[in-house]
């Protein structure tokens, strides 16, 4: 296919790069103990949470940044990263409702597409935003609330919920973790709290919109569903931010609760600024993410489409705890000019008759690297266990690189595990018959790319399967040949 | 979980090592060159120590019982323990090698017992290293400094460990368009020394280079009784235009031996080999395969068979590199766990930017007969190029219930049905070797291997 075909569609740009000017309240950038008591004081949170996080931090400054990912960038200051910044109107606490909302910050969302206005009622999602540390406005409070589901911002969870949240923060993913998760325990500022009762089926999707905006800043959100016995709950993500020359941090932690016949599915859409076409700028993606399926039956499902970000470094995985309970995962992952990914799942099984599926496509543009990096463990008590896992990358461009690294680690002879993985290139023979058939090149290859991540962008609720197939063809329709 | 730095080095008992081997190197006269390349394998292997778990490639295979056991060289007489010992295991080949036309070159602990010339090809030479090395060292100087070089880059610890007790082996040397015909034997016994001391360890190391348009097969064994031993064996092959390798590697170490194998080939332009592995003995068994697709239209196929019962853990590594254009690479492992037998497989190919118009398949299936048994596969795919055909896949389970099942219908008894499952599943690579001595007699050591009756199929 023609290089000018190729050019314009990766030179395509960042759509969602523009910056709002809101009055902020930052503190200045580095990290002590005093800015990790700084900023739960800002946030008037119980000394026990303090003591969790100051925990967390002492834990931190023991470990190292691990280095085993395929991923190369230089090394992080995290003296010089501003660890919390507000916009200035949560001050005066957190706001009643939209109207308390500025103007800008709404503005800001009705760029974003975020259906956050009332009138919006015909989306039928519940929104929580956060715009750089902290939790702008949740919708569909009241609604939510009369079928006894609590859809909160963290610190409100905290405030209002303390138990719940003691219960169950750190329980999946703890403070020790890993590093980026527990810098995250220490200085984590908001995100989001979720939790669907015994036996309610959420009404509508839930929804939390990220978005970095105050140049120098970290974003360190938490977000905690937990779904106690026979709940059912579907939860979206989505992430940008403005474009700047400067790389900027995100380490989010992400921890899922499913007890007995619980379902929890949670879909992504990342695409945070990727960097401009020299690789400058970008965000640093390093996010834990973990599922818990504590309960018999219970079944967590993790859907991504990742196409932004300078790099991209996250497992959702599932503990398959529950005897009988069912892990997902499905990913598309995209990497185009100087983009890099690590990313994958890891499937513990630990339960009787438990049962994975990964389904992983990553596709590798211009000198974009994508790893895919995933883990299947049996125990030994986990009887009858059941893995099927498909890998398959397709390369656009002699200068990209596709990896595939799988660790299937069997401790149970009942078990059957399947992993397959492929790699090639569009076939010209299929872009030879798209076009004798009327079809432009590019849209020969928008529509191959799209069959080609077909199987996981159906596991997306409708609002962001729209938006993820809009987006893989922003960053690579027709960039094939 | 990431924790303050971690030891990805074990260094006990290489203070030791480094000792015996000094003390073995002072004993031997050498050209400064090799002296120099002792000297530094011992200097390199000290700095690396064992691998430790923590280690990436070492992950799944713990050294510590390696580097916790003390082994010894022993002195280079043979004695008659040793001698009859050798002779009693040496006809469990049964067919192979026995023909007096086979060459064949048999050591005993590491120590050259027997050199049966048979009906080599005119030109080719076949020799044992320690000759080559006191006769005319010239002429595997540049091949052993240049491998050298290249581990200086790569720190590979047993590498060093050979080049620090580099004495014994083969070196083989295949003339330009001369085809081999009958099969190479290089037969490695290991046997109680017969002698107070420490149990013994073999450093072995063969160099094969094969000229353009040439061919030959070549079969190393390794045999061992009950005794403790530690062996390291290195096979370092440089292939032509269009030369073409057959490698079969036959591992049949006594139950409580340390075996780390290593085979490497460099292909030129045009060569092809094919390399069979067949892992049946040993406590903690290390194979490692590392093939260079360096020329244009190279291509290599890697079988292997590995099997484990109660007290073993056999650790197959492969690497296969395509360099150049054109290279096609297969690979099929099999593993078969029972007992508490412990099985890794770690592939990986690498597709380099240039490698354009690739094709590469590997494939890793493990069978696991007993609730005890465990298995890691990590099949890995680095591709640096779009225009490839690549592909990887693994499996693992146990016996599938519904053939049981059948085969019990037409009245096998559960365990027949067992054993003829589990053979069938892994005669699939038997089928694959070229010679059919070989082939009948690893048939016949599967079927033996078997947990149950199936020593005599044809009174199924």
């Amino acid at each position: 296919m023609s290089d000018a075909v190729l050019d314009t569609l990766t030179r395509q740009e960042y759509p969602h790069g523009f910056v709002t000017d809101i009055d902020t309240d930052v503190i200045p950038a580095g990290l002590s103990e005093d800015v990790v008591r700084l900023i739960s004081n800002k946030k008037g949170e119980p000394e026990w949470l303090l003591d969790w996080r100051l925990k967390a931090y002492r834990h931190w400054l023991t470990m190292v940044e691990p280095k085993w990912a395929r991923v190369t960038y230089p090394p992080i200051d995290y003296q010089k990263i501003v660890y919390y910044a507000a916009p200035r109107s949560s001050k005066e606490g957190a706001p009643k409702s939209l109207a308390d909302v500025e103007p800008e910050l709404l503005a800001m969302y009705e760029k974003l597409g975020v259906p956050l206005k009332e009138r919006e009622i015909l989306a039928g999602v519940a929104v929580d935003a956060v715009i750089d540390s902290v939790s702008v406005a949740t919708t569909f409070k009241e609604k939510l609330a009369s079928v006894g589901i609590i859809f909160c911002s963290f610190s409100e969870a905290v405030r209002e919920h303390p138990d719940l949240v003691k219960k169950y923060l750190g329980s999946v993913v703890p403070s020790s973790d890993n590093f980026f998760a527990a810098l995250n325990s220490a200085v984590f500022s908001d995100g989001s709290f979720c939790f669907i009762p015994k036996g309610v089926r959420c009404p509508m999707e839930l929804s939390t919109y990220f978005r970095i905006n105050q140049a120098d800043t970290g974003q360190f959100e938490r977000t905690l569903i937990v779904a106690e016995q026979g709940a059912v709950v579907s939860y979206l993500e989505g992430c940008t931010a403005p474009k700047r020359d400067t790389n900027q941090l995100h380490a989010a932690v992400v921890e899922l609760v499913a007890l007995d016949d619980a379902q929890i599915k949670y879909s992504t859409v990342q695409n945070w600024y990727p960097g401009d076409r020299e690789g400058k700028g970008g965000i640093y993606n390093f996010v834990t993410k973990r599922g818990k399926c504590a309960g018999r039956n219970s079944r967590i499902s993790w859907t991504q489409v990742e196409t932004g970000s300078a790099i991209t470094w996250k497992y959702p995985s599932c503990i398959l705890l529950g005897d009988g309970s069912v892990g997902a995962f499905y990913s598309v992952a995209l990497t185009n000019n100087y983009q890099q990914a690590d990313t994958g799942t890891k499937m513990i099984h630990i339960g009787k008759n438990t049962r994975s599926t990964i389904v992983s496509k990553g596709i590798s543009a211009g000198h974009g690297q994508n790893t895919y990096r995933g883990a299947v463990t049996i125990m030994k008590n986990a009887e009858g266990a059941r893995n099927y896992s498909q890998c398959d990358s397709l390369l656009i461009g002699d200068q990209c690189g596709a990896h595939t690294f799988p660790y299937i680690e069997v401790k149970n002879s009942s078990a059957t595990l399947e992993h397959e993985a492929s790699t090639s290139k569009i076939g010209e023979d299929q872009l030879f018959y798209c076009r004798q058939r009327g079809l432009s090149a590019e849209d020969a290859v928008s529509l191959i790319v799209n069959g080609f991540a077909k199987r996981v962008l159906k596991e997306l609720p409708m609002e962001f399967a729209v938006e993820a197939q809009k987006l893989l063809g922003v960053s690579l329709e027709g960039s094939v040949g | 979980m990431t924790r303050a730095a971690r030891p990805t080095a074990l260094h006990e008992g290489v203070a030791t090592l480094a000792e015996a081997a000094a003390d073995f190197a002072a004993a031997r006269h050498s050209p400064p060159w090799l002296q120099k390349l002792r000297r530094s394998g011992i200097a390199a292997f000290e700095r690396l120590g064992f691998p430790s778990t923590y280690d990436e490639e070492w992950r799944f295979t713990n050294l510590a019982p390696l580097a916790r056991s003390p082994f010894s060289l022993l002195p280079d007489d043979v004695t008659l323990a040793e001698r009859t010992a050798a002779f009693e295991l040496e006809a469990r080949l049964g067919t192979i090698g026995f023909s007096a036309s086979e060459p064949r070159l048999s050591f005993v602990n590491g120590r050259l017992l027997r050199r049966s010339p048979g009906d080599l090809t005119a030109g080719v030479l076949f020799e044992c290293m320690k000759d080559v090395l006191a006769t005319s060292p010239e002429r595997v100087e540049r091949a052993l400094v240049a491998r050298a070089a290249e581990r200086d880059h790569s720190e590979h610890f047993f590498g060093s460990l050979g080049d620090a007790f580099l004495d014994e082996g083969v070196v083989l040397h295949v003339p330009a368009n001369t085809s081999v015909t009958e099969p190479l034997f290089i037969l490695h016994v290991s046997t109680p020394a017969g002698r107070a001391g420490a149990p013994s360890m073999v450093h072995t190391r063969n160099l094969f280079t094969f000229e353009e348009n040439s061919s030959a097969t070549v079969i190393e064994a390794y045999f061992g009784a009950g005794a403790p031993s530690f062996t390291n064996a290195r096979t370092e092959v440089d292939l032509g235009r269009n030369a073409r390798l057959h490698h079969i590697k036959l591992q049949l170490e006594g139950p409580e031996a340390f075996h780390v194998g290593h085979l490497s080939v460099a292909h030129a332009v045009g060569a092809t080999s094919a390399s069979h592995v067949f892992s049946f003995g040993g406590r903690l068994v290390r194979n490692e395969i590392a093939m260079d697709l360096a020329g244009e239209g190279a291509g290599t196929e890697l079988y292997g068979l590995f099997c484990a019962n109660s007290g073993q853990h056999v650790d197959c590594h492969t690497l296969i590199d395509h360099v150049s254009p054109r290279a096609n690479s297969v690979e099929l492992y099999k593993g078969v766990l029972d007992g508490t037998g412990r099985g890794v497989f770690d592939g990986k190919i690498v597709v380099r930017p240039g490698a354009v118009r690739t094709d590469a398949r590997q494939t890793n299936r493990n069978l696991i007969l007993s609730d005890s048994a465990l298995v890691d596969s990590k099949p890995q795919l680095e591709i640096h190029n779009n225009d490839v055909r690549c592909s990887h896949g693994s499996t693992t389970g146990r016996l599938d219930a519904d053939a049981v099942f059948y085969l019990r219908s037409r009245g096998l008894s559960p365990e027949a049905a067992r054993a003829l499952l589990t053979y069938a599943f892994g005669s699939e690579l038997i089928e694959k070797v070229g010679s059919a001595d070989v082939r009948a007699f690893l048939e016949g050591h599967l079927r033996a291997w078997l947990p149950a009756n199936l020593a005599a199929p044809e009174n199924r």
